[in-house]
């Protein structure tokens, strides 16, 4: 009972806090010029940018709430708030210095470092099929390279309106019942927290957006499915529920030859026919989710994101259908 | 449902697929060989080479796999481009 007043409680707080942020930052952004260019739009208006601080500055207020109500778990809990703190960070870097397609990954891997010296973290993953593994050595430097794939896999989904936050929503509540099962039942209220603070973003950034979430809120969120994934030994499920996601980022780093900005690419992966999306036919034009979904015909930008929200349904659930037949 | 979706679709399945096999080949290839601990030369080399199947199964599968959704792709792009008869 006292679990669930207080995870109501963080929850609401993340709510409303999210809520008056991006509202007040929206406003706030667009007055200082601190905007981007909606290049799917044909008038390309300008929306204020970076607002993804409001959602980051929310889920942190409401975990210190949850820090004082669970002091067993409280080193998790600032933990966690400080892996998804650093990749905020690291995302507002690169919204500020431009930190380009190289750099980024590189330094990502910082956002890991709060929940290894904390010493939260076990190094035995519960894989699909095999059950807990024992990675006493390999398993340090493959979290390095989990955070840096999960935060840039979350920020190259950053594509369109409304699709990074709609879909990680998806993502978070496909982990629920490998938290259940595995009985780490203290990560629930971080998690309601956590999607707490990205709904009012999502209502502002869904289409036709009037916020943008920069980098700063891609990396935040990269960083904390990450985090959550790697306190609970989940890795493995949240890749296969983010599939959507590493095909996006598989198939740009294959057919570009290496981590690409968009702006880096020499040929777009999709052109722009009035409001409608299609793929690019260049045989030198990257291969994303965006192109592979238009490739039949140009579609709406909100029909490329409800179809993609419907890919990231079925890896949930694909996910979801992996945990039990381990624990069968 | 048209052809990009279902391309979209394919590739989730198959991702995850490849996942599995992955895990599997972790599961029947490699696992039994995380200790070193009293065996002989032999037996490490054969636990190497093990490693090295699996990773090259692995890989193999990786690279097929962007190539058969490329062929796919490239080819829904080319039919959409042909005036129809």
């Amino acid at each position: 009972m006292v679990l669930f007043v207080a995870s109501a409680f963080s929850t609401v707080l993340a709510f409303i806090t999210s809520f008056l942020l991006v509202r007040t930052l929206k406003n706030r952004f667009l007055k200082l010029g601190i905007t981007g260019i909606d290049v799917h739009k044909q008038d390309k208006p300008e929306i204020p940018e970076r607002v993804g601080i409001g959602p980051l500055m929310a889920f942190t207020s409401s975990i210190c709430v949850l820090v004082v109500l669970f002091p067993q778990s409280s080193i998790l809990f600032s933990a966690l708030m400080s892996t998804a703190s650093l990749g905020g960070l690291v995302g507002l870097l690169d919204d500020v210095l431009d930190l380009g397609g190289k750099m980024k990954p590189l330094i990502s891997p910082m956002a890991a470092l709060p929940l290894i010296i904390s010493g939260c973290l076990s190094p035995r993953p519960l894989l699909p099929l095999v059950g807990h593994a024992r990675m006493y050595y390999v398993y340090w430097p493959l979290i390095l390279i989990f955070f840096t794939v999960i935060m840039n896999a979350t920020n190259m989904a950053d594509a369109l309106n409304g699709m990074m936050p709609s879909s990680v929503i998806i993502v978070t509540l496909s982990l629920v019942p490998g938290l259940i099962l595995t009985k780490k039942y203290h990560l629930i209220p971080v998690l309601a927290a956590f999607i707490a603070s990205i709904l009012p973003y999502y209502w502002y950034n869904k289409y036709p957006a009037k916020v943008f979430g920069g980098n700063v809120g891609s990396m935040f969120v990269g960083a904390f499915l990450a985090g959550i994934a790697a306190a609970s030994n989940l890795e493995m499920f949240l890749v296969i529920s983010m599939l959507p996601f590493f095909i996006t980022g598989f198939m740009i780093i294959y057919s570009a030859g290496g981590f690409r900005e968009r702006r880096e690419m020499k040929k777009r992966p999709t052109l722009l026919e009035g409001d409608l999306i299609r793929a690019n036919p260049d045989e030198e034009a990257p291969m994303t989710i965006i192109a592979i979904l238009t490739s039949d015909r140009p579609k709406r930008e909100y029909e490329i994101v409800r179809e993609f929200l419907m890919l990231t349904l079925i890896s949930g659930i694909l996910s979801i259908a992996s945990l039990l037949l381990t624990f069968l | 449902m048209d052809r990009g979706l279902a391309l979209g679709i394919f590739l989730v399945f198959s991702g995850w697929g490849l996942v599995l096999l992955a895990l599997i080949l972790i599961k029947i290839m490699i696992l039994p060989y995380t200790s070193f601990h009293g065996r002989g030369l032999l037996e490490m080399v054969y636990a190497a080479l093990r490693v090295a199947v699996s990773l090259i199964a692995f890989g193999f599968s990786l690279v097929a796999w962007y190539y058969v959704t490329r062929a796919a792709f490239r080819r829904i792009l080319l039919s959409r481009q042909q005036p129809s008869k």
